[in-house]
């Protein structure tokens, strides 16, 4: 079982005082009885005291009385007077000593019984020698069995004596025995005692420190905390303020304490904050979250958060300071603002754009029309007055607006990819190549094609096509020159991608420009040599972005060109336009 | 030859009209061809009314309609006249500059019979407009009960 450390402290000390108790009450009643032990041997002296006494008062008589005997002068009898007064006295105080042993109580009635013999034989002949004279008393003194009766209070006397000597050694050892008992019990009680003082002195240290570790621990985290922490009273004080404040606010401890907080609020806020308090002194509800201004010592105001417990009348309370945070979520409101505003102008300026688009579209073509047609128109009614250089300008004028006209279509094909969305499905690359070599847009037959298997991978059908559309139709153009042109079409998966080339052993083009391949109307070659808008490699670039993919070129001039594209090998989220 | 009804060319634009007109004729198109420079007077023409009130010859065997016209557009006119019972079985044939699928998309929610989009190339323009004058001059079997 476990006890706590108050709990084994009070049966520390509990056990002490008992085992204190106990040992003291022991002593006691051992003292008690040493004292009865002592007071029984006194009695025994004083026995043997009183037994000496009735011997002595006999021998004195007896002395006294063969004086007498042999003088007859009265003097000698002083003893024996003497005597006689006393041994009845002594033998009455004998026997009340006496009183509680029976077996000595009949050897006193023995001794008293010889003694009154002993005195009896003296006085009778006393009386002889008073009367008859010296002869007849020692006669009489021989007959009369004198020695017997003294030599019986002898014995009674010795018996006496060797008993009460007996019991004088009894006692006296049972006193010794006794205080060696009162010693052990005394002594080791008082050891057991304190050594569960000394115990539970030792727990009462390891408390008070354990507490006074935890106490320095709360200060600590009272002190060195970063947030706000304080106590307040419902009286408007604060009672105790952290490090904290002061690092917040400016105002030393002092001076938080010696003014009602509500001085450090900002006038808009007393309100609130006189609520809040209010809420707490008289309803007991804590404060889960209220911001209010406190004016810092150089007259700033920093908003605090606060959260706050109220118990025992008073407030504890905890504060950040959210100033900086505020200002940030103000920042993050105004970029929000402006990212809308800017989302707003893009989606107008895109509209403005489709408008021109659709007007591009609609408006810039019908003049290119009319040109062609009625360059063509008045090529068939003047034809017989028209001489060879009439006829070279007026191709020349209808070639230019056919160009244009076809420049416009790859422009809004260009600019319809960046705007349409993109709804992935499977797409068969190697259909999609082959369908296109054999539907002749490629016109090409005597370009010897080399095709390696191609995977199948979402994307947009529409788009793709153009994509390989616009690379085999490059492929083609560009190894036109070639004595035998070879177009190679691998696929191969590298990584995260899977890698698309259209090789062709053309005229290739100089690394050097290899940036300017993939830009709308950038060309590498001129409209004499090779025909073309420079769009069609831009919108192939534009393409496989939109699929996530992107694309790359390798070449030499007269080696032929690699024109590369790869695609994420998984599969892609659409996004919508 | 049966009994040629007119086309109807909604366009605004002269140049446009006489290319059309020129192709047309190229193609040895022998129908008739009323030409109205906007959405209005094709409607006018369409319902014998305003300049047209008079008017006895049978309804167009093919309306070719611009989409960009000035008071009332061609896509309006489209509307107006599939939301009419007595022209909503008319053939219409959308003949326009753009390509923009919007136009695309709205002409055939509408309910036109075709969407052309006019060549820039006139050898193209000239054989888009044979086509067109063939299949719905000649080739094409209006509805009976058109009026």
């Amino acid at each position: 079982m476990q006890l706590s450390l108050e709990r084994k402290i009070f049966l520390g000390f509990t056990g002490a005082v008992g085992l204190l108790l106990f040992s003291g009450g022991a002593a006691w009643l051992s003292a008690t009885r040493t004292t009865e032990t002592f007071r029984q041997v006194d009695h025994t002296h004083r026995v043997l005291y009183q037994l000496e006494a009735v011997l002595t008062d006999l021998l004195n008589m007896q002395s006294s009385t063969r004086g007498f005997l042999i003088t007859g002068e009265e003097r000698f009898l002083e003893a024996y007077l003497h005597g006689r007064d006393r041994i009845d006295n002594n033998l009455s105080q004998l026997a009340n000593l006496i009183a509680d042993n029976p077996a000595q109580q009949t050897r006193g009635a023995l001794l008293a019984a010889g003694a009154a013999r002993v005195t009896g034989i003296m006085r009778d002949r006393i009386a002889i020698r008073r009367t008859s004279g010296y002869e007849a008393a020692v006669q009489a003194e021989a007959l009369s069995g004198g020695k017997a009766a003294m030599d019986s209070v002898r014995q009674a006397v010795a018996a006496m004596e060797r008993e009460e000597r007996i019991l004088l050694e009894e006692r006296s050892t049972e006193a010794r025995h006794e205080a060696g008992r009162t010693f052990l019990v005394t002594a080791g009680g008082g050891s057991l005692a304190v050594l569960l003082i000394g115990a539970a002195a030792l727990l009462v240290r390891r408390d008070l420190r354990q507490r006074l570790t935890a106490e320095a621990e709360r200060d600590r985290f009272f002190t060195l905390s970063l947030d706000l922490l304080c106590i307040a009273s419902g009286d408007g004080y604060f009672k105790r303020v952290n490090p904290a404040f002061t690092q917040t606010l400016g105002w030393s401890t002092g001076e938080m304490l010696a003014r009602p907080f509500l001085d450090f609020v900002h006038p808009d806020d007393h309100a609130a904050t006189l609520r809040e308090v209010e809420r707490q002194v008289t309803a007991g509800e804590p404060v889960l979250h209220f911001e209010n201004r406190y004016r810092h010592k150089d007259g700033s105001w920093r908003v605090l958060s606060w959260r706050s417990i109220p118990h025992g009348g008073l407030m504890f309370a905890t504060a950040r300071d959210v100033t900086e945070q505020l200002l940030a979520e103000e920042e993050i409101r105004h970029l929000n603002a402006d990212l809308r505003q800017r989302a707003a102008q893009l989606e107008a300026v895109n509209a403005e754009l489709e408008a021109f688009s659709y007007s591009v579209s609609h408006d810039l073509r019908a003049p290119l029309r009319h040109i062609d047609g009625f360059a063509s128109l008045l090529e068939k009614n003047a034809t017989t007055r028209l001489d060879d250089k009439d006829r070279r300008y007026l191709a020349t004028i209808s070639g230019a607006a056919r160009q244009m006209g076809v420049l416009i279509d790859d422009l809004l094909a260009f600019a319809r990819v960046g705007r349409s969305a993109i709804q992935p499905v499977p797409v068969d690359h190697a259909a999609l190549v082959a369908e296109i070599i054999r539907t002749g847009l490629v016109a090409a037959p005597q370009v010897e094609w080399r095709i390696a298997p191609l995977p199948s991978l979402p994307g947009d059908p529409a788009l793709l096509r153009q994509v390989w559309f616009n690379l085999l139709d490059n492929a083609v153009k560009y190894s036109r020159p070639a004595a035998t042109p070879v177009v190679e079409i691998t696929a191969r998966t590298a990584g995260p991608e899977i890698i698309f080339s259209v090789r062709d052993n053309g005229v290739g083009f100089d690394p050097r420009y290899t940036g300017k391949l993939f830009q709308v109307f950038s060309r590498l070659h001129s409209a004499g040599e090779f025909e073309g808008t420079g769009i069609g490699l831009a919108l192939v670039r534009r393409i496989v972005a939109r699929h996530g993919g992107r694309t790359w070129a390798e070449g030499e001039p007269g080696r032929g060109a690699c024109i590369s594209f790869a695609f994420p090998n998984q599969p892609f989220a659409a996004n919508a336009a | 030859m049966k009994n040629l009804r007119p086309i109807l060319l909604a366009e605004d634009n002269p140049n446009d009209v006489e290319l059309t007109l020129a192709a047309l004729h190229s193609a040895n198109v022998a129908n008739e061809i009323v030409v109205v420079p906007d959405g209005e007077q094709a409607l006018d023409y369409l319902h014998r009314r305003g300049r047209f009130a008079g008017r006895t010859t049978p309804q167009p065997c093919v309306i070719l309609l611009d989409l960009k016209m000035p008071k009332i557009d061609g896509l309006e006119v489209l509307r107006s006249i599939r939301a009419d019972p007595a022209l909503h079985t008319l053939a219409v044939v959308v003949f326009t500059s753009s390509r923009e699928e919007q136009d695309l998309v709205k002409s055939y929610q509408l309910g036109t019979n075709a969407y052309v989009v006019k060549p820039v190339d006139f050898n193209s323009f000239i054989s888009a407009i044979g086509q067109l004058g063939f299949f719905w001059a000649l080739l094409n079997e209006p509805p009976p009960v058109s009026v």
